[in-house]
């Protein structure tokens, strides 16, 4: 007969083998119940006097020292002893943490860490490539007619799903501090920046080279001047084309007619 | 005739048909010539007006940007 008297090691503990050893976020994610671990078995079941609870240890960040608050248990596992849901102190910026997660039975020295686990908070700024659309021109001429000159843009697009892009500005430099929209231009902005857009000129009868930028502004403030061939100037040319004037034939006047006729040697004329 | 204001009438010629200019060898009318600068009434001249003679012409008129009338 044996009487077990509190905690003791006749309680062990088996590694579940089935929690996830990694985590990846995108900088500014949520940082609530980022990370969930799936608890060890435990043998025989422990009286309730014993519950298990969990700490983290060998916190480490980017490989080196970690202050320990990075990364903790959810505020909703107080008082949960088997609790074992972790929320990040912040996503502001990239970075790697590393732990393991201790379970310690009651009062018992019975304890198991897990494997090692890594929270990996990635920056589109790393991964995120924004690419001009595939029918992008430098130069579009336009023959002027009853409406305003017309330059399309192609969408531009963008390597990472969790990366978008945020807004599209036009500018009459590439410094972001020139006007914007250029002079006699429109829109300054594009409403739906992941799709296809235009550039007008408000002048419609005057031949002009409207030249401008356009500056892509991805997620995490990624920015992207859109350039062909090394070169980020687009040009929208309006141009006199031939259905741009309407000629039509007048009358005489004064009383002129289709046939004149003049003097000789008197300088007379049509 | 009218033009958008970027797109003037730039030339007037004259010719002996009405589909194309075309010049005979001699014995025309010149190019019309704007009575006065900016008045946009122009007059044709002979080449020679010491011949007794008949011309027949038409005038070309062109835009900038490539449109074109004959008269008829």
């Amino acid at each position: 007969m044996t009487l077990i008297v509190g905690c003791t090691n006749d309680l062990t503990m088996t590694d579940a083998g089935t929690y996830s050893l990694s985590e990846t976020l995108y900088v500014n994610d949520p940082v609530a119940n980022i990370y969930t671990f799936v608890p060890p078995t435990i043998t025989p079941t422990p009286p309730s006097y014993c519950p298990y609870y969990f700490t983290l240890v060998n916190l480490q960040l980017n490989g080196g020292v970690a202050v320990g608050n990075e990364i903790g248990f959810s505020s909703g596992c107080a008082g949960s002893p088997g609790c074992a849901t972790l929320d990040l102190a912040s996503s502001a910026v990239k970075e790697v943490l590393t732990f393991n997660i201790r379970a310690t039975i009651g009062t018992s020295n019975q304890i198991l860490d897990s494997s090692l686990i890594t929270v990996n908070v990635v920056s589109c700024l790393d991964l995120n490539t924004i690419n001009n659309g595939a029918g992008l021109v430098a130069l579009t001429v336009w023959q002027i007619k009853n409406s305003d000159p017309d330059f399309p843009v192609d969408a531009f697009t963008n390597t990472d799903p969790r990366c978008p892009i945020t807004s599209i500005e036009i500018f009459s430099d590439d410094t972001g501090t020139g006007t914007s929209p250029p002079s006699s231009m429109y829109p300054a902005s594009i409403a739906v920046p992941n799709a296809a857009f235009n550039v007008y000129s408000s002048v419609q009868a005057v031949e002009f080279d409207y030249v401008f930028y356009i500056k892509v502004t991805g997620t995490e403030n990624q920015v992207y001047w859109a350039e062909l061939a090394s070169s980020r100037i687009f040009t929208l040319r309006v141009v006199c084309g031939p259905l741009s004037t309407v000629l039509t034939e007048g009358s005489f006047s004064g009383g002129l007619t289709t046939v004149q006729y003049i003097d000789k040697m008197v300088g007379g004329a049509f | 005739m009218s033009s958008v204001p970027g797109c003037p009438i730039i030339t007037y010629k004259t010719s002996n048909q009405n589909t194309i200019v075309n010049l005979p060898g001699s014995g025309f009318v010149q190019d019309p010539t704007e009575t006065s600068a900016g008045s946009g009434m122009f007059e044709v001249r002979p080449q020679d007006d010491t011949v007794d003679a008949r011309y027949d012409f038409y005038v070309e008129v062109a835009a900038e940007g490539g449109n074109l009338i004959y008269s008829q």
